[in-house]
C-alpha cells in the first residue's frame, strides 16, 4: 500500500516538475533572444536592492495596502517550507523532519503567516472583484490563482487538522489554526480521521503540482521573474538611464528598437516580472487623460503576448532573428510552420504597439518610479521612438519643424539665435566672453531665453544672484538647446550633435559649476552630458536660492508687504521623480511672509506631469483630456491663489490651463518661487 | 539620368545683422547654410533619380568648410559630393564661378541635367546658372516652379514669372535653375549618419584644368566696391488707442493731415 502510494506521488511529482521546467526553459530560451546586456556588475549593491526590494518588500510598503503582498509573499514562502514535512510525513508516517517537521515555533510562525495569507487574499479579492479599481484587471487567471492560493492553504489546514484530531503531536501544539481545525474534527473517528486526512493530503498535493505547473505558463510566471528582475534592476541613477547610442558605430544598420528581440533581455524580462498590480497606470498621465498609451498594458500585454508568441515561433524555428527567414526558407516549411511564421513578419510598431501609444508617454517616470518590480517603461519608448525617427524617419510631423528650428537657430521655438541674449540686454549680466573665470555659468536655456514668461524667471534669477554677489556669467548667443526633447523624441543623432557643440563650448570655456532654471537642461547638462565628456557640477536656482539664504548672502527683507496668498505646489517631474529635489522649491515658497503652501493629492513621487515632457511639449495633444488642464483642475481644488511650479515647460502648461480651466475672476497665478524671492529684495 | 546640382554655402541671413556703428555685416558666428533654392534644386534632381533612377552630384566652390553643405544634400539622397576649392577661386564674380564651376562639370562627365538655384541669397545676382549654360554651351531654363515630365531627350517645365508661369519644353542637356517652389525635405536622420560618413571629393584648379586667368579675381569682370546698408527714407508711428473706434479716428486723423483724405 505504502509502495502504490509512493508510486503515484512519484509519477505526479515527476509528470509536473517536468511540465514545470519545459515551460521554465521555454521562457529563457525566449529571453536569450533578446540582446545582450551586462546587468552582472556591483553584485553587492544588487544583492541589496534583492533584499529591500524582494524580500522587504521596500517598493510594494510605499503604498499601505502593499503590506497584503508582503504577507502574501512571506506567507508563501513558510507555506512552502512547510510542505517539506507535510510531503514527507504523508509518504512516511514514522519520519520526522527535523527542525521544520519538529519544531513548534515553526508551525506557530507558520500558521499565523498561513491566516494572514488566507485574510490578505479574501481583502484582495473584495479589492478586485467588488471595489473593483480601475487599475486591476478582473481576469480568469487572477481568480484561478486565487483559488489556487487557497484551496493549498485551507487544503494544508484540513489534513494537517485530521492528523492533529488523530493524534496530538507537540509539534502543532502552538499551531492555533491546526488545533481549531482539529476541535471541527470533534466526534469523528479514528478511521474516519485518517482516511479524511488521507484524501486531503492527495487533494493538497494534486492543488500543489498544478499550481506549480501553472506559475510558468500564466502571469504567475511573476513570481519567479520578479526576484530576479529586482536583482538585475538598472543601478544608474534616474537622470543617467538613457543609453548613448555609438554613431560611430559603422556595424550599426539599425538604430532604436523596431523588433521585440532588439529589445535587451533584462527589458524583455520586465515582461515577465510585471505583476500587473496596475500602479504605472495609476500614475501615468497619458493613460489618465484617455490616451492609448497604459504602461502595463504595454508591458504585461502588448509586449509579453507579442514577446511569447514570436519568440515560440523562433525558437521552433530556431532562427535569431525574423529576418533571417528568406522567402525560400519560407516555402520549405511546413504550414502550420508557414502560417506560424507570418507572426514574424509582424511589425512591433504599427501592428503590435500602436504610433498614438508610443507618442503618448511624457516620460515622466511615474509608471517606473512606482513600479514594485522595478521595471523601467522609459527607456522602452524611446528606443522605440528612435528607431521610427532615425531607421524609419517616420514620427508626427510637428516634431520635423521642431527639429528643423534646432538645427538652424538652436532652439526649438525657431527664433533667432542672435536674440538668445535679448532677455537681459538691460540687466547687466555679463558674459562669458567678457567675463574672466566666473565661479557660475548661468545656463539659461531656449525656454529662459525665448519664452516671454520663462524670460521674467531668468530676470529673478539674475537679478536674484547679483543681489547675493555670486560670480556668474552667461552664454548668450554661444549657448544652444541642450537637446532634452530630441533625445526624448528619440533623435539621438540631433541630441549628440547639440550635446557636443555645448560641451566643446562649456569645457572651451573651462565650466566647472552651473546653474539652471529649467529642470529639462539641468538633468540633462548633469546627468547626461558626462556620456559625451561634459562633467559639470550642475545646481537648480531654486537649490541654489536655499544655500545662499542659509549662508547668509541672501538678505531677504521679510518685511515686504506681499499680498497673502495660498499657493498650491506643482512637482515637475524632472525635478522631483528626476532627481528626487522636493524640498528647495517648497522652501523657498515658505520662506515668503503671506504664502500658505498646500500639496495638492498627487504630488512628489506621485506628483502628475504637465504633459510637456518627452518632447510632447511640441507635438500636438488631439487625443483625450488635455494633460495640463487635469493637472490644473487638481490644483485648482485646493482653491488656491497660485499655483507654485519650478519649471519652464510646467509654467506654460499649467498657465494654459489655468486660462482654460480657472474662474478668470479669480485670477489665478502660475509662480516660480525665484520670482517671489526677488520681490523681497 | 546624370544630374549635377551646383550649390553654394551662404551665411544665414535671416541672422545677419548690420553693425549700427561701422554699417557692416556682422558675420561673427553666424551659421552657414545651403542657399535656399539651391536645396530646391537638389530636390528637384533628388526626386528625378528617385522617379527615373540615376544618379545625382552635388558640386560646390567654396573653402573646405563649405564640405557641410555638401553633406546636408548628400543626407537629402544625393550620391557623390564634390567640392572644388582652391586659393585661385577666391575673390570670382559670377563670371569666374560660372567659369571654374563649368570647369568642374566638364570633368565630372557629360550629365544630362544641370540643375541651380534661382540665385544665392547672399550675392542675389542670379547670374552662376545662366553663367554655367553659357560656359558649356547648353539650353537654359531659369525660375522653374515645377516639373512636370521628363523625358530622356526633353523636359517640360513651368517657368514663374510674376502673376503667372509659362511652360517651356527644354531639350536635354541643360541647365535648370530652380526658384522655391519644390520644397526641399527635410534629410532623415539615417541620411544624415550617412551623409556624416561619405567622404567628399576635393578638387583643385588643376584637377579640374581651369586656366588660372580665368578664375577667382584674374577672371572676374566685376568687382565689388561698397556694401552699405540703405538709408532709411521714412519713419513709422505706431497709433495707440483704447478701442478701434478711437483708432480709426486717430488714423482717419493722420490721413487728413497729410492731406491723403
Amino acid at each position: 500500500m505504502l509502495s502504490l502510494k509512493l508510486i503515484i506521488f512519484l509519477i505526479i511529482a515527476i509528470l509536473s516538475v517536468s511540465a514545470f521546467v519545459y515551460a521554465l526553459n521555454k521562457k529563457i530560451r525566449i529571453l536569450t533572444l533578446g540582446a545582450k546586456e551586462d546587468r552582472f556588475d556591483h553584485p553587492g549593491e544588487r544583492f541589496k536592492n534583492f533584499v529591500v526590494n524582494v524580500l522587504l518588500q521596500g517598493k510594494l510598503l510605499k503604498e499601505y495596502y502593499g503590506v497584503i503582498h508582503l504577507f502574501i509573499f512571506w506567507g508563501f514562502i513558510f507555506i512552502c517550507l512547510g510542505e517539506i514535512p507535510f510531503m514527507i510525513e504523508g509518504l512516511f508516517p514514522s519520519v520526522h523532519v527535523p527542525f521544520l517537521g519538529t519544531n513548534p515555533y515553526f508551525f506557530l510562525v507558520k500558521d499565523i503567516l498561513a491566516t494572514l495569507v488566507f485574510i490578505g487574499l479574501i481583502i484582495g479579492v473584495i479589492r478586485r472583484w467588488i471595489v473593483k479599481p480601475k487599475r486591476l484587471y478582473r481576469t480568469p487567471e487572477a481568480a484561478i490563482i486565487v483559488i489556487l492560493i487557497l484551496a493549498v492553504i485551507i487544503t494544508d489546514w484540513l489534513t494537517v487538522g485530521a492528523k492533529v484530531a488523530l493524534n496530538a503531536d507537540p509539534a502543532y501544539s502552538l499551531a492555533f489554526v491546526y488545533n481549531l481545525f482539529a476541535g471541527l474534527y470533534q466526534g469523528y473517528s479514528p478511521e474516519t480521521l485518517g482516511a479524511v486526512s488521507e484524501i486531503f493530503w492527495w487533494i493538497h498535493v494534486l492543488i500543489l503540482f498544478g499550481f506549480l505547473v501553472y506559475i510558468p505558463n500564466s502571469k504567475h510566471l511573476h513570481l519567479l521573474a520578479t526576484p530576479f528582475n529586482s536583482y538585475f534592476a538598472t543601478l544608474k541613477p534616474a537622470g543617467t538611464q538613457i543609453t548613448a547610442m555609438d554613431l560611430e558605430d559603422k556595424t550599426l544598420t539599425e538604430y532604436g528598437v523596431g523588433k521585440i528581440e532588439n529589445f535587451t533581455w533584462k527589458q524583455l524580462l520586465d515582461s515577465f516580472a510585471c505583476g500587473e498590480c496596475g500602479r504605472c497606470m495609476d500614475n501615468c498621465p497619458a493613460n489618465i487623460s484617455g490616451k492609448p498609451l497604459n504602461p502595463k498594458q504595454l508591458l504585461s500585454r502588448t509586449l509579453k503576448d507579442h514577446l511569447l508568441e514570436k519568440g515560440a515561433v523562433m525558437n521552433r524555428l530556431d532562427i535569431k532573428h525574423a529576418e533571417d527567414l528568406s522567402a525560400e526558407d519560407l516555402a520549405k516549411l511546413s504550414r502550420t510552420d508557414r502560417e506560424a511564421a507570418q507572426t514574424l513578419r509582424k511589425e512591433l510598431i504599427g501592428d503590435i504597439f500602436t504610433r498614438d501609444e508610443l507618442w503618448a508617454c511624457t516620460t515622466c517616470r511615474a509608471c517606473q518610479t512606482n513600479c514594485p518590480v522595478s521595471n523601467e517603461h522609459v527607456n522602452k519608448i524611446i528606443d522605440m521612438r528612435r528607431y521610427e525617427v532615425m531607421n524609419e524617419n517616420n514620427y508626427p510631423e510637428e516634431l520635423q519643424l521642431a527639429f528643423r528650428n534646432l538645427e538652424s537657430k538652436f532652439n526649438p521655438w525657431g527664433i533667432s539665435w542672435s536674440d538668445r541674449a535679448a532677455w537681459a540686454k538691460d540687466l547687466d549680466v555679463k558674459t562669458m566672453k567678457t567675463a574672466e573665470n566666473p565661479e557660475y555659468l548661468f545656463w539659461v536655456g531656449c525656454a529662459g531665453s525665448f519664452d516671454n514668461r520663462a524670460k521674467k524667471v531668468s530676470a529673478a534669477t539674475a537679478k536674484i544672484l547679483k543681489a547675493a554677489g555670486v560670480d556668474f556669467a552667461i552664454l548668450g548667443k554661444e549657448e544652444k538647446c541642450c537637446g532634452d526633447f530630441v533625445r526624448r523624441a528619440g533623435n539621438e543623432y540631433l541630441f549628440q550633435l547639440m550635446a557636443k557643440e555645448n560641451i566643446g563650448i562649456l569645457n572651451n570655456y573651462k565650466v566647472k559649476k552651473i546653474i539652471t532654471n529649467c529642470p529639462h537642461c539641468f538633468n540633462t547638462l548633469k546627468n547626461e552630458y558626462p556620456q559625451f565628456g561634459g562633467n559639470f557640477e550642475v545646481i537648480h536656482h531654486t537649490q541654489l536660492i536655499n544655500q545662499l539664504i542659509k549662508e547668509g548672502k541672501l538678505k531677504l527683507n521679510k518685511n515686504v508687504q506681499l499680498p497673502e496668498q495660498k499657493i498650491v505646489y506643482h512637482d515637475s517631474c524632472y525635478l522631483g521623480r528626476y532627481q528626487q529635489e522636493f524640498d528647495a522649491p517648497r522652501a523657498l515658497f515658505k520662506m515668503v511672509p503671506g504664502v500658505q503652501l498646500m500639496e495638492m493629492d498627487r504630488n512628489r513621487d506621485k506628483s502628475f506631469c504637465c504633459g510637456a515632457g518627452g518632447s510632447r511639449m511640441w507635438m500636438e495633444e488631439n487625443i483625450g483630456d488635455r494633460i495640463n488642464n487635469l493637472r490644473v483642475e487638481q490644483a485648482l481644488a485646493k482653491e488656491p491663489q497660485a499655483i507654485g511650479a519650478n519649471c519652464p515647460y510646467c509654467i506654460t502648461m499649467l498657465e494654459d490651463g489655468v486660462k482654460d480651466k480657472a474662474n478668470p475672476e479669480q485670477n489665478v497665478l502660475v509662480l516660480d518661487p525665484a520670482e517671489l524671492i526677488a520681490k523681497m529684495i | 539620368m546624370e544630374i549635377v546640382v551646383c550649390i553654394k554655402q551662404v551665411p544665414d541671413t535671416t541672422e545677419v545683422k548690420i553693425d549700427p556703428v561701422k554699417n557692416t555685416l556682422i558675420r561673427d558666428g553666424v551659421p552657414s547654410i545651403v542657399n535656399p533654392t539651391d536645396e530646391c534644386a537638389a530636390e528637384a534632381a533628388i526626386r528625378i533619380k528617385e522617379q527615373y533612377g540615376g544618379k545625382v552630384t552635388v558640386l560646390a566652390m567654396g573653402p573646405p568648410m563649405a564640405a557641410t553643405a555638401l553633406r546636408k544634400c548628400l543626407a537629402m539622397g544625393a550620391d557623390e559630393a564634390i567640392l572644388i576649392s582652391d586659393f585661385a577661386f577666391a575673390g570670382a564674380d559670377t563670371w569666374a564661378t560660372s567659369y571654374s564651376l563649368a570647369k568642374a562639370i566638364e570633368h565630372v562627365g557629360k550629365p544630362d541635367l544641370i540643375f541651380c538655384g534661382k540665385q544665392a541669397i547672399d550675392g542675389d545676382t542670379g547670374q552662376v546658372g545662366p553663367g554655367i549654360a553659357e560656359h558649356l554651351g547648353l539650353s537654359q531654363t531659369t525660375y522653374v516652379q515645377k516639373i512636370r515630365e521628363v523625358h530622356p531627350d526633353y523636359l517640360v517645365v513651368e517657368r514663374a514669372f510674376e502673376g503667372g508661369f509659362e511652360v517651356i519644353k527644354v531639350k536635354l542637356p541643360a541647365v535648370i535653375t530652380v526658384d522655391k517652389n519644390i520644397e526641399p525635405r527635410y534629410p532623415s536622420v539615417k541620411g544624415s549618419i550617412k551623409a556624416s560618413r561619405t567622404g567628399i571629393t576635393t578638387w583643385n584648379a588643376k584637377d579640374i584644368k581651369a586656366s588660372p586667368e580665368k578664375t577667382g579675381l584674374n577672371g572676374s569682370t566685376t568687382q565689388v566696391a561698397q556694401v552699405f546698408n540703405p538709408e532709411v527714407k521714412f519713419t513709422s508711428e505706431m497709433l495707440k488707442g483704447k478701442n478701434e473706434e478711437e483708432l480709426c479716428d486717430l488714423l482717419i486723423g493722420k490721413f487728413k493731415e497729410r492731406e491723403i483724405l
